[in-house]
């Protein structure tokens, strides 16, 4: 999963710890989730879109899968 | 809760580069290891000089942790130093002021209490462990329960180990003793583990 966290956090001027103290978490736990070493749960998800006032979707974003093979695609398609 | 004044210093250290802080601890257990040699080995006056010496570094022991993970301190980290440090302290006193009394005792109930005193702190910090545990969020309740995985594991390997070596004789294993060190042995293969696991994922 990826995230925007850092940028948004970034955007208000917090810190980790900061941002830690607001969502009642560790700041290990914050830059873990901002690195993308550690996926949130759900609560933790809405309790973060709920702070930056955003939907979940606007802030995580499910990582692509790997490369797929392209496809040839027929030039008058 | 605000952190106590004694320990607002730790708030001024929030620059302090890795290295000095990695020197701190080195030299806070230092100063602990020279307290407890000190309790059990030197004469009354040293006793006494080694349990302050001790006390005074208990709050810090707790602190450790968080110091080196520029952690800002959250209330259950409070309510977990204010159960540990007493229930230390206690331990401390028990094991060298009363539970010695048990030497010259005949059996009864009394000698029965007396020898299980330290476990009434025992079970204070025990408790406040499980309290400090389930105020954790979520990754480091995950982290918990691997470093609780691995070093429970270790702990029973070598223990089946030792039981199998002195079953049969090859070596001589004090069977009380083995068994008043399972529960330091868990602390520690636990709290190495953890420390290993918070270091990978800051490193990865």
């Amino acid at each position: 999963m990826i995230n925007r966290i850092r940028e948004l956090r970034s955007d208000r001027g917090w810190s980790q710890a900061d941002l830690a103290e607001r969502l009642d978490v560790s700041r290990q736990t914050v830059n873990a989730i901002e690195t993308g070493k550690y996926d949130p749960s759900l609560p933790l998800a809405f309790k973060i879109a709920r702070l930056f006032s955003l939907s979940i979707e606007s802030i995580f974003e499910a990582e692509l899968p790997a490369a797929t093979p392209m496809v040839s695609r027929h030039p008058m398609e | 809760m605000s952190a106590p004044t004694w320990l607002g210093a730790a708030g001024r250290t929030a620059a302090w580069p890795s290295w000095a802080r990695w020197l701190a601890v080195v030299a806070l257990y230092a100063w602990l290891i020279a307290g407890f040699l000190l309790m059990f080995r030197g004469g009354t006056g040293l006793r006494l000089l080694g349990l302050a010496m001790f006390a005074l570094g208990l709050p810090w022991l707790a602190y450790s942790g968080r110091f080196l993970m520029r952690e800002r301190s959250r209330p259950a980290d409070w309510r977990y130093l204010r159960h540990f440090m007493p229930a230390m302290l206690l331990y401390m006193v028990v094991m060298l002021y009363v539970w010695p009394l048990q030497h010259g005792m005949p059996p009864g109930w009394l000698k029965t209490a007396t020898v299980l005193s330290p476990m009434l702190p025992i079970v204070w910090v025990i408790w406040a462990s499980i309290r400090y545990v389930l105020a954790s969020d979520e990754m480091q309740r995950l982290q918990h329960l691997e470093a609780l995985a691995i070093g429970v594991s270790v702990v029973s390997v070598v223990s089946l180990a030792l039981g199998f070596l002195g079953a049969a004789r090859i070596i001589a294993v004090d069977g009380p003793l083995a068994l008043m060190m399972v529960y330091p042995a868990v602390c520690i293969s636990y709290g190495a583990t953890r420390c290993f696991l918070v270091w990978r994922a800051r490193c990865e």
